[in-house]
């Protein structure tokens, strides 16, 4: 007998009862991948379910220029104090310069960085900055309404729904044509109930890779300043589209000089240095807003402490000190540069591989060459995707998104041999 | 402009006293200026301090160059049996009854304790003051409500203990009462072993629950077993129970924020149940946990010559506040200080609760730049041969002319 048992004379179960309100919560859904992936005993299995970069060998890796930064981190480093609440200045200001200030590129956004309208605080990557942010707005925001395009990040909903904005979709894509729906796009955002948040993902849209051109762009920003809408950006993949990150923030540049005409009095930007730097798992990234005046944001900043403290009371610094280094450090800085554009790079390689293999006897593979970033969204059917898994072990989530860094020149042949099956089984 | 503003309900907020006081610190230009607020150990020559454990897990770090994946999302998977061995120790850690997740490091796990214990119906948390200046936030934060009654007596300058047995006899049902495992933050005063007894006692029939905080563990009695005793002790009753573990001072990694929650749960069935609660409330506000800390930490805790290191650091570290607050009352007792002062040998950890008033704290701050909180909390990790004197004799002259 154990002897829990014998404490008192209370039965086990009196005291197990503390935990029984709580229900089984839904696994995530690329977790279980991995783990089904991890079971399957078929030489020739692909898992393109992870959202991080593998090389052509399928191995994750180590940026060159983050593992100097790193190197030269672990011998000058003395001690490993708390950063502020909102994490390290350095990097509050590199962000700032990098992304609104584009170094030196956003007359705007240096404009609006002067006036002191850019409150910025370093948080547990892009998650965390959704959360604050989600925090914020409903805390602060007239209304709770969040629109999200559908389909968006899994996650976004549920950091959204569970600090408390009610989410609900603005058309973005369409699953027949696989292409951007932009008529019930502006549509269903001319419906949008006024002053809600609007959530734009800045480039390399996830899961469908497709991005709004310059002008689509225009014509929401017009319908966020007739709605009075607030623009809420996720930057995740800056660098990705492009393979430059200067040139992946045309969204940005431009709704910094809405604002700084007055046309647009404030947004939010959420970023992450996860997959652009390849710092996934030291959960480095920043929540910027760009206020209405600098008093406003002397306010905003206080106000973002005060949630933070009793979140986590500060950021993680090693990914942060790696920024850090790699922009102080022009050589570094440019390797990172190259170090991105090599990445991105080898996924538009693949992708054109896989297009090429592609029968499209079948089926229009048009989409592929449009969409950008680390995904590819194939437009194949739950079904496909569950024969894909079955017949030929290759996983990926059931909405028919790839990861492509999955995919290198040895499995290649065989997974769009694989798709050209499924394709011809399923018509 | 013609937009109204988004955020009419905004005012700007006061900044928390213990970021004010260092702030001033920074801005103070006298070279004498002493820090002894903020609670980060220093070193006997006063200078920051990185545990020499640390330093030998991050040489091994750089060699095997782990990279910076993507961990799992209750975890860096190797970092969870060091968590939970270090808090429970060997044989309760392989018992499987712990729900573990990877937290940003004490704070982030005392969030996420409240959300399960929330969920789970828990919704008052009890608070004993002085307490930690977060826990109160915190709970409000979520939506949750608090209660406070008196843990420490300044008079007697020990534990009210009849205070505290009163709230737990006279609790709401579904409270959570926030323990101190060790070292308790502000007051040094740490409960006994017989009152420990007590409060399980107490707690084991009540619908009521215990979290238990530990950020010190080790710097108590330098023995981090025996700092650990109580939490151990509660488990072998069989009891269900939350703790919320922090590697931020023992192991000096502040802010790489390498913390753990641990929920104690009795019923197999139940235990996967809790444990994806636990990681969805994770997932909906992080995702991941920061990868570096955690790394350290299972380094140092599963290299069986790295953690003997870190075994001797945390001695060190405890017998290094001892002797500091034994000079301490030596210098005042030489001094001929007016007043009993050797509530500062029996309280334990980085922080001695001095009973200065918030008059004298001032200055102490104002006119001899010695920046303590202003509850009167002295960080006696600030002090060290160089500053001691400095600092005995500033309060003595406060003192004796309030
Ligand atoms: C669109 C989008 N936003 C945000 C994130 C958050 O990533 P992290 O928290 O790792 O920075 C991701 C990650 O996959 C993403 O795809
Ligand atoms: C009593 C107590 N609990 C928890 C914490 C949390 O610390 P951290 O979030 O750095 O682990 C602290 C830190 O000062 C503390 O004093």
């Amino acid at each position: 007998m154990q002897p829990r048992m014998g404490v008192r004379g209370l039965s086990a179960s009196a005291r197990v009862a503390r935990w029984n309100e709580i229900p089984l919560a839904p696994p995530d859904k690329i977790l279980g991948i991995a783990e089904a992936f991890k079971e399957d005993s078929n030489p020739k299995k692909i898992n393109l379910g992870v959202g991080a970069y593998r090389n052509n060998e399928g191995k994750p890796i180590i940026f060159p220029s983050v593992k100097n930064a790193e190197r030269s981190l672990l011998e000058t480093e003395v001690e490993k104090e708390y950063t502020g609440i909102n994490g390290s200045k350095p990097f509050q200001s590199i962000v700032q310069n990098f992304i609104f200030n584009n170094s030196n590129k956003d007359a705007a956004g240096a404009k609006l960085i002067g006036g002191n309208r850019i409150v910025t605080a370093q948080t547990i990557s892009g998650t965390g900055s959704l959360r604050v942010i989600a925090d914020f707005l409903v805390r602060f925001n007239s209304a709770k309404k969040i629109y999200v395009p559908k389909p968006t990040w899994a996650n976004h909903i549920a950091v959204f729904t569970d600090a408390g904005l009610d989410a609900e979709f603005y058309a973005y894509y369409d699953n027949n044509a696989n292409d951007l729906d932009f008529a019930n796009l502006t549509k269903s955002l001319e419906d949008a109930d006024p002053e809600s948040v609007v959530l734009l993902h800045a480039c390399c849209h996830n899961p469908t890779g497709m991005d709004l051109t310059p002008e689509q762009w225009e014509v929401v920003l017009e319908i966020i300043q007739q709605k009075k809408l607030y623009p809420l950006i996720d930057m995740a993949y800056q660098g990705f589209a492009s393979g430059n990150p200067y040139k992946d923030i045309g969204l940005i540049r431009r709704i910094n000089q809405l604002v700084v005409e007055g046309k647009i009095p404030s947004y939010s930007l959420c970023q992450s240095f996860a997959k652009n730097m390849g710092l996934y798992g030291e959960r480095t990234g920043s929540i910027s807003i760009v206020t209405e005046s600098p008093e406003q944001s002397k306010a905003i900043d206080s106000q973002l402490k005060k949630l933070i403290r009793p979140m986590y009371s500060s950021p993680p610094i090693h990914g942060s000190k790696i920024v850090e280094t790699i922009f102080s450090n022009p050589e570094l800085l440019e390797s990172w540069l190259g170090d991105l554009d090599q990445v991105v790079g080898r996924l538009n390689t693949v992708r054109d591989k896989l297009y090429q293999k592609l029968d499209k006897t079948n089926y229009n593979w048009d989409h592929l060459t449009k969409q950008r970033g680390m995904f590819v969204y194939t437009g194949l059917s739950k079904e496909q995707m569950i024969a894909l898994r079955e017949k030929y072990s290759v996983y990926a989530t059931e909405d028919g998104r790839f990861s492509i860094s999955g995919i290198n020149d040895s499995n290649v042949d065989y997974l769009a041999n694989a798709i050209n099956e499924v394709v011809r089984d399923f018509k | 402009m013609t937009v109204t503003t988004k955020f009419s309900k905004l005012e700007a907020e006061a900044l928390d006293p213990i970021i004010a006081t260092m702030a001033r610190y920074a801005a103070d230009p006298n070279p004498n200026k002493m820090d002894v607020s903020i609670g980060v150990y220093k070193a006997a020559d006063g200078s920051s301090f990185m545990f020499p454990s640390v330093k030998m897990a991050k040489e091994i770090y750089n060699k095997v160059e782990p990279g910076h994946n993507y961990t799992t999302m209750s975890g860096l998977p190797e970092f969870i049996p060091v968590a939970q061995q270090t808090v429970f120790g060997d044989k309760i850690a392989g018992e499987g009854k712990l729900a573990t997740i990877q937290t940003i490091s004490g704070t982030g796990s005392l969030h996420m304790a409240m959300l399960i214990l929330r969920s789970a119906g828990y919704t008052n948390f009890a608070v004993g003051t002085p307490a930690w200046s977060n826990y109160i936030p915190m709970a409000q934060h979520i939506g949750c409500t608090t209660s406070t009654y008196k843990y420490y007596d300044e008079e007697t300058k020990t534990i009210d203990f009849e205070s505290v047995v009163c709230a737990i006899e006279e609790a709401s049902p579904k409270t959570v009462f926030i323990l101190q495992t060790c070292c308790h933050n502000p007051t040094g005063a740490d409960l006994s072993k017989n009152q420990w007894k007590t409060i399980r006692d107490l707690t084991i029939n009540k619908d009521c629950m215990v979290l238990f905080d530990i950020a010190y563990q080790g710097f108590a009695s330098g023995d981090k077993d025996e700092d650990a005793w109580p939490i151990r002790y509660f488990y072998e009753a069989g009891m269900e129970f939350v703790v919320c573990q922090s590697f931020s001072k023992n192991l000096g990694l502040y802010g790489e924020r390498a913390g753990a929650l641990h929920v104690v749960v009795q019923d197999k069935d139940s235990l996967p149940i809790v444990h994806s609660n636990m990681v969805k409330n994770f997932r909906e506000e992080c995702s991941f946990g920061p990868a570096y800390g955690a790394r350290i930490v299972s380094t140092v805790g599963s290299t069986p010559e790295i953690k003997k290191v870190w075994d001797q650091d945390v001695a060190g570290v405890a017998e290094r506040m001892v002797t500091m607050r034994r000079r301490i009352l030596d210098t005042l007792t030489k001094l001929e200080t007016p007043g009993k002062w050797d509530h500062v040998i029996r309280q334990t950890g980085l922080f001695w609760f001095s009973g200065l008033t918030k008059e004298q704290t001032e200055r102490m701050i104002s006119e001899y730049h010695i920046y303590l909180t202003q509850n009167g909390r002295v960080n006696v990790a600030g002090l060290n041969d160089a500053n001691l004197d400095q600092f005995c004799k500033a309060l003595d002259a406060v003192v004796r002319s309030s």
